[in-house]
């Protein structure tokens, strides 16, 4: 079942052109990645289907729903963003990250936040870090933090920005395996990346941008 | 005789340091959210707002506060044959003046807060208001509470103006006591009245900034 459908989206800064006419599917439970090199627009792309810039024109549909320049006021929490430099709170602990979202914007109530929270922290292996603050936690620890903060408004395609720019091989693997069991989960993936060979590990489908 | 002369004093002037406090409160009460307010407005992407929020810092900050407090209440009387409370002149006038200044320390604050921090909670789902309230403000005041804390200092020594358009506190009491003893004493205790007063508000200060120490960034 079709989750992200790009519809020859274009964007420009100062006229010029960063994307031009692009198109793309993606799936439920697919990975795909978008490679290329630095400047050709993939990281534009990513935060253009997030709402985090306006598209000039095209489409933009997450899971049937035509999201055409998101604002604030109209926010479709069927897509998360997991960012490369995680953007933790930093003022608030690991849970706190976490159950924020789901108590002022989702409107649940803490105890019944706390519970799913501290669910998906165990998930990433954070059960013991649950009361730790951004900065006492190392690079991985921030990235799993980031993606059960995603995770809390159970989108139904998950973005991920650089993924293993900050990460050593061990994590990369950590990664790759919290990759595969969301996708594994019917999530739909999207990853924006250097790491050609990261991509071909993990991916259903590679597009490269030019 | 000299001793019971100065606990008479001590206590005139404690009743001058009332008035003090009750200028130094409500002005904070009114020029800190006004302040925000006025940060907000001066990072509007309405060019029209930002450079009229502009201005308003630009006279609040380029004029004495002596000047204004005059201004504010004798201009509508000279303009519109209305006179008014003197103690709430001197409340507009200090609240005008510090929303100013405070206006400009949090636009400092909410200005070196990283991009993504906006970002990331609008990804999440948080409306702009709530953005604001909830991820920001709470990093931007933990950032500027030492620029805050000179200011509010500065403002218990700043009563002392109020003086001007005749609302008695603790200065003015101070200096008529001294005028009518021949005395320096009296300007003494009141200096070491705002002394005292400056050195608790310090340690409130300090005990703020390291409860905000729990975190970094």
């Amino acid at each position: 079942m079709k989750v992200l459908e790009v519809k020859e989206i274009n964007k420009s800064f100062n006229k010029k052109k960063i994307l031009e006419n692009i198109s793309l599917q993606v799936n439920e439970g697919e990975i795909v990645s978008i490679i290329g090199e630095s400047g050709v627009g993939k990281s534009t792309f990513l935060r253009c289907i997030n709402g985090l810039e306006k598209i000039d024109s095209g489409e933009v549909i997450i899971n049937n729903n035509l999201v055409k320049n998101r604002i604030s006021k109209h926010i479709n929490l069927d897509i998360g963003l997991v960012f490369q430099e995680y953007n933790l709170f930093p003022q608030y602990s690991v849970l706190e990250n976490v159950t924020l979202t789901l108590i002022k914007v989702m409107k649940i109530k803490k105890e019944e936040a706390n519970r799913i929270a501290k669910d998906l922290l165990t998930n990433m292996n954070l059960a013991e870090r649950v009361n730790a603050y951004p900065f006492e936690l190392s690079g991985g620890e921030k990235q799993r933090v980031a993606i059960a903060r995603t995770l809390a408004t159970n989108p139904k395609i998950i973005c991920f920005d650089e993924p293993t720019s900050a990460l050593d091989p061990k994590l990369v693997e950590q990664i790759f395996k919290i990759i595969k069991e969301l996708s594994n989960k019917g999530k739909a993936i999207l990853i924006v990346t250097h790491d050609i060979k990261f991509a071909d590990k993990i991916s259903d489908r590679i597009i490269k941008f030019v | 005789m000299e001793w019971e002369y100065l606990v008479k004093l001590t206590k005139i002037l404690l009743e001058g340091l009332q008035v003090s406090l009750k200028i130094f409160i409500l002005t904070l009460i009114f020029s800190i959210p006004l302040g925000i307010i006025v940060s907000v407005l001066c990072m509007s992407k309405n060019k029209i707002i930002s450079a009229f929020t502009k201005i308003y810092i630009l006279i609040m900050r380029g004029t004495p506060l002596l000047l204004q407090i005059i201004c504010i209440y004798f201009a509508p009387y000279y303009l519109f044959r209305i006179s008014y409370n003197r103690f709430i002149a001197i409340i507009i006038a200090f609240s005008l003046n510090y929303a100013a200044y405070f206006g400009e320390i949090f636009r400092s604050g909410i200005e070196s807060i990283p991009k993504g921090q906006w970002e990331a909670a609008f990804t999440l789902g948080f409306s702009k208001i709530k953005t604001f309230f909830i991820i920001i403000m709470p990093q931007a005041i933990k950032r500027v509470l030492p620029a805050i804390s000179n200011e509010v200092i500065t403002l218990v020594r700043d009563t002392s103006l109020a003086q001007v358009i005749g609302v008695t506190e603790l200065f003015s009491i101070a200096q008529k006591q001294a005028n009518f003893k021949f005395s320096i004493i009296p300007l003494l205790i009141a200096g070491l009245i705002y002394l005292i007063v400056s050195m608790i508000l310090t340690l409130i200060f300090n005990y703020t900034e390291k409860k905000l120490d729990y975190y970094r960034g």
